[in-house]
């Protein structure tokens, strides 16, 4: 899986900020897919054009693994997703592997169109979900985190 | 029940919110400067004022006292406000009840120097108290028992003390202090007892001190390790000292699988670096009393860091990407180097009272044994052959640690923690219903670490 870390630069952030076309920051209920299952409506709103022919979304963390291929990988540490932001094409799986010791779960901030609970993501257990429409897709383990802080990540779709 | 004492308490608590509010001027409410650590903010008082703790914490600024009367509150307390205090008048008659359905009885998220004191968390699935992320905190007179994973757990955290505290019924860990190098902390009179793991401490250290608490009936002991499972790998530099350690062969406690794999061992640090363990008593246990060993860890999520990275801190790995999947191996050892063991009293340990052992040369990887009280080791003779002072010499082969039989021993399987024993009652903190607020900023304060002496057994 080809990985590549970017960070984009401050102004080319401050401008996405600034002209972003009110993206659904956080992905709402939609845009993703839980393997298996059906394409769920896309969020609302459109993709930024980031500024400076970055198009990256506004409300995109500012230091992300890129991931080039149809898949993407997160492992959940105890207690950290690693890597914690990431951005994918549309269409890409996401995999997330319980690589702790405890238990966690994988929630989106917004909606519960995706996800897994920690009954479904106990030690040693994978859970995936495909991500078809371009957003901002924050989740959290809400055993070590809050919805802001503590073992958070996003997945950014892009491109 | 309203009784005169409680009465007293409201008064004095009244009044401590009156003369908040007439600070004027001279009020430095959420400034934890001053003598101490004392804050001068206002008290909200659990029921009186809210009906919950979270509504209090909630409405608390930081310096601010929440003081919680006796009563069972089911409630997942989450705090994100600086410098708070939240303190139970009652150790033992304030209790947070996690009716097995809530997570975290109190969890601190980001919010530095935030202290708990005098209160039970019970019945929780996941952790009795529970700081992550944060600078500075403190856990005084708290009592867990019966909780999913930790009692009293501290990660990715700097700047503590758990103290005075007791933890039992936690498959994983009564107390644990993970994932930070260094961590600046400090765990002092407490008692851990029926949990898989007396205390687990994941690649943490540094200025990390465990003294003067006891340890029993637990699967093990005092277990710092090492693996890529989480942060800032591997464990160094964990002081233990003066400490009761006794009778950690417990067959019924809930137990995850490393509390299993680690049964009957007194202090165990496995793949752990540059422990110093000093002046603690240690007896009757099934396999060591003090036991250097290594931990090996499958699928792992990274390659083992070189020994020139030991003094990296965990703020500069923990945002590192690790290795190339392809290149980490099915299995990685983290190897037991450079601790030392020193001035200890072990007996009574049925498989040696001093071991050290390695999937490696084990005659290399710098750990070290003197002064010690002690009738067996494995290997044998082990003063001489690595002692602290000078060097050593000798077979490392005669006797040597059999890991084949720590690793494949068959042990009792895991007990139910929510039928953990309920333990009697403990002690409180003084003054709990007038002292003033008291956040943690001057954690954990200086420690005499060399006036300690090994504790005499319990009568």
């Amino acid at each position: 899986m080809p990985r590549r870390r970017v960070r984009l630069p401050a102004a080319g952030l401050l401008l996405a900020l600034v002209i972003g076309t009110g993206l659904a920051a956080c992905g709402g209920d939609g845009g993703a897919s839980a393997t298996g299952g059906g394409t769920t409506e896309a969020p609302s709103g459109g993709l930024s054009s980031g500024g400076g022919g970055d198009d990256t979304p506004a409300g995109a963390p500012d230091d992300m693994v890129v991931v080039d291929g149809a898949t993407a990988t997160v492992n959940a540490l105890d207690n950290t997703f690693q890597a914690p932001d990431i951005q994918v094409k549309p269409g890409t799986t996401v995999t997330w592997t319980n690589k702790g010791r405890n238990d966690h779960d994988v929630l989106p901030v917004d909606g519960d169109a995706w996800g897994v609970d920690t009954t479904g993501f106990t030690p040693g257990a994978v859970y995936s979900t495909t991500f078809t429409t371009p957003g901002v897709y924050h989740y959290y383990c809400s055993i070590h985190g809050t919805t802001t802080a503590g073992m958070v990540g996003t997945v950014v779709v892009a491109g | 029940m309203f009784t005169a004492r409680r009465a007293l308490g409201v008064l004095l608590a009244a009044a401590l919110v009156l003369t908040a509010a007439c600070g004027g001027d001279d009020d430095t409410s959420g400034d934890s400067g001053g003598s101490g650590s004392e804050a001068a903010g206002k008290t909200l008082q659990v029921p009186e004022d809210f009906d919950t703790i979270q509504a209090a914490v909630d409405a608390a600024a930081p310096g601010d006292l929440v003081l919680v009367g006796k009563g069972t509150y089911a409630e997942a307390v989450n705090v994100e406000t600086d410098d708070l205090t939240i303190r139970g008048v009652d150790r033992n008659e304030v209790i947070l009840d996690g009716g097995f359905q809530m997570d975290n009885g109190i969890r601190v998220v980001g919010a530095d120097g935030v202290a708990i004191e005098n209160m039970t968390a019970r019945n929780y699935t996941g952790n009795g108290f529970f700081w992550t992320g944060v600078t500075g905190y403190r856990g005084s007179y708290l009592t867990t028992y019966r909780i999913g994973d930790y009692g009293v757990y501290a990660f990715d955290s700097t700047k503590g003390l758990l103290e005075h505290s007791y933890a039992s019924g936690s498959p994983d860990a009564g107390f644990y202090i993970g994932q930070c190098y260094p961590c600046d902390a400090v765990i002092d009179d407490v008692v851990s007892e029926y949990n898989g793991l007396g205390y687990s401490g994941t690649n943490s250290g540094g200025d990390l001190y465990i003294v003067n608490s006891t340890f029993r009936h637990n699967r093990a002991g005092i277990v710092p390790n090492s693996g890529s499972y989480e942060l800032c790998y591997p464990s160094r530099k964990t002081t233990i000292v003066g400490n009761l350690v006794y009778a950690n062969n417990q067959p019924d406690t809930p137990a995850i699988d490393v509390a299993l794999l680690a049964m009957g061992n007194g202090i165990l640090p496995a793949g752990a670096v540059g422990a110093d363990i000093e002046r603690n008593r240690v007896w009757d246990h099934d396999r060591t009393g003090i036991g250097l060993v290594p931990f090996p860890e499958d699928d792992p999520n990274d390659v083992v860091p070189p020994p020139e990275d030991d003094e990296r801190p965990c703020s500069e790995t923990k945002t590192e990407a690790p290795a190339d999947p392809a290149s980490v191996p099915a299995l990685v050892i983290w190897n037991p180097r450079e601790n030392t063991v020193v001035g200890n009293v072990v007996e009574d340990s049925r498989l040696a009272d001093l071991a050290v052992g390695s999937t490696e040369d084990v005659s290399g990887l710098g750990n070290c044994f003197s002064d010690n009280q002690f009738a067996t080791s494995a290997p044998l003779d082990v003063e001489t052959l690595a002692p602290c002072d000078g060097t050593g010499s000798g077979d490392w082969t005669a006797g040597a640690l059999d890991l084949g039989v720590l690793i494949a021993t068959v042990q009792p399987p895991s007990g139910d923690y929510k039928a953990s024993p309920e333990p009697g009652p403990q002690e409180n903190m003084p003054d709990a219903a007038t002292a003033p607020a008291r956040p943690a900023r001057d954690v954990p304060g200086d420690i005499d670490v060399a006036s300690i002496k090994v504790p005499d057994k319990p009568s």
